[in-house]
């Protein structure tokens, strides 16, 4: 039963695990971790914000392509499957990340519309080595409340991807990771019963 | 002959017979040790017992369909949002004497001397508790609690186990709430002035006014998940781990410790050592 121990983050995890909103400058050719995120924030505002009052499946078509432009899908794929990915066969890890992807424009779509627009102050960045930074933002809440977001990015080519989010500690990858082992665990360790779950949620709703 | 003597016996090797074999019946299948990817995904879980924490996880996702939602949602339509904030700022004041003693044993003398202002601002300016005067003055409110010290202190949280209506925990941070229990002064009040229903009627509110504040969030949640179950134990774990450290080590701690900086062994003070070093997310793997 949600209880005392699963507060106000829960709702902050749910609310808003994808983006922070704010009226940033238009899009341009992101240089710096700093003004990547923002050039996300002002995308996501653009697409998303009048998706509030849609259906699930318009918001997800909606989301897809900012998780597929922005988000580093192929490593967050791996990330997620943890040590089964090496158990998986090729053709498994692509269908894998192809579901991936529409189970997670179809499961924030809602929550991603709803916080749209909501003010995020980009703070410091903190380079990790290896071309990974991670850059600390808070959003404020409509209840006044500011949640802390932070966004673990990395160097793709020229440019940058985001391969986790964290909403006051809550990390998407991680969540998902577990979850999805233990769908897999709970199912002889079949790879292949995930991908067909997943496809039948993102089919059905 | 003393028979009551010999019943007692006679009762508690039942009683252990039956313990044992809910407990057999509760655990979960251990992995094929030759099966690396079972056997790392089985040790990060970290879940023992899962049969027997589904079971209850099942329990009190009926108790809460039936009873903690609906109760939560008119709460929710009848008190207008100041109106709910002010029954959380005043649960939250009487959790001070806790937090207190809290800070101080985990030595946050600062966040110490918050919680100290705070309870006397709110208070009396705040009309008993009902308005967070406190936070308006840059004073914002923290939760601490025994579970959280003893993470600090270097105990570790043990394997995942969900009760009956108390919901998500571990065996660390139940100790931490019967320590937190016996450390709240209301406890005593309760006892001394035969009042305990003050303590039940409290948690009860609290259980309300969180599940009232969460009630998209949660279906949500729910809707977006193909593991209800494991989603919520990784986001207690989660959120357990970022209360411990505080939400702050990722800003400011890890700054200066890093991971290199961790001994072998891991006796790093638990406060600044990531949960999972593991668990970073990486493409080189």
């Amino acid at each position: 039963m949600f209880t005392s121990m699963s507060t106000r983050r829960l709702l902050i995890a749910a609310g808003l695990v994808l983006f922070g909103w704010t009226a940033a400058p238009a899009a341009q050719a992101s240089t710096d971790p700093t003004s990547f995120i923002e050039e996300v924030s002002s995308q996501a505002i653009t697409q998303m914000e009048p998706a509030a009052t849609e259906t699930d499946q318009q918001r997800a078509a909606k989301l897809k392509p900012l998780l597929e432009k922005y988000f580093d899908m192929p490593a967050i794929a791996k990330y997620m499957l943890g040590s089964y990915w090496r158990k998986a066969t090729p053709e498994e890890q692509a269908d894998f990340t192809s579901v991936l992807t529409d189970f997670l424009a179809l499961a924030y779509g809602k929550r991603f519309a709803n916080y749209t627009g909501h003010q995020m102050a980009v703070g410091r960045v903190r380079d990790e080595g290896d071309g990974r930074s991670v850059v600390f933002s808070t959003v404020k809440l409509p209840s006044g409340d500011p949640a802390r977001v932070d966004w673990t990015i990395e160097q793709v080519g020229d440019g940058y991807k985001i391969a986790d989010v964290k909403v006051e500690g809550l990390s998407l990858a991680d969540t998902h990771r577990q979850e999805f082992a233990s769908v897999i665990n709970n199912n002889g360790g079949s790879v292949s019963k995930l991908i067909e779950i997943l496809k039948k949620k993102v089919g059905s709703n | 002959m003393m028979p009551h003597k010999n019943s007692t016996f006679r009762a508690t090797l039942i009683a252990a017979t039956l313990g044992l074999s809910v407990l057999q019946a509760g655990c979960a299948t251990k992995p094929d040790p030759s099966d690396e990817a079972a056997v790392q995904a089985y040790n990060e879980a970290n879940d023992p017992l899962e049969p027997m924490n589904r079971y209850f996880f099942e329990v009190n996702q009926f108790l809460d369909e039936i009873l903690l939602k609906p109760f939560a949602g008119w709460y929710h339509i009848a008190l207008p949002d100041p109106a709910e904030d002010g029954v959380r700022n005043f649960l939250r004041n009487l959790k001070s004497p806790v937090i207190l003693a809290n800070d101080l044993f985990q030595g946050e003398w600062n966040r110490a001397g918050t919680t100290v202002a705070r309870f006397f601002i709110n208070s009396t300016i705040g009309v008993g508790g009902f308005v967070d005067v406190a936070s308006m003055m840059d004073m914002k409110y923290h939760e601490e609690d025994f579970g959280q010290t003893l993470a600090v202190y270097g105990a570790g949280e043990g394997p995942y186990l969900h009760l009956p209506i108390i919901g998500s925990g571990n065996p660390r941070d139940y100790s931490g709430r019967i320590v937190d229990y016996a450390l709240d002064p209301l406890t005593w009040i309760g006892y001394a002035y035969n009042v305990t229903e003050i303590n039940t009627a409290r948690a009860g509110l609290d259980a309300i006014d969180t599940r009232a504040r969460n009630l998209e969030a949660i279906d949500e949640l729910k809707k977006g998940s193909v593991d209800f179950y494991a989603t919520v134990r990784s986001l207690y774990r989660q959120q357990r781990d970022d209360l411990i450290k505080n939400g702050e080590s990722e800003q400011q701690a890890s700054q200066i410790i890093t991971d290199e900086m961790i001994p072998e062994d891991g006796n790093a003070p638990v406060k600044f050592k990531p949960a999972q070093p593991e668990d970073q997310v990486t493409t080189a793997e």
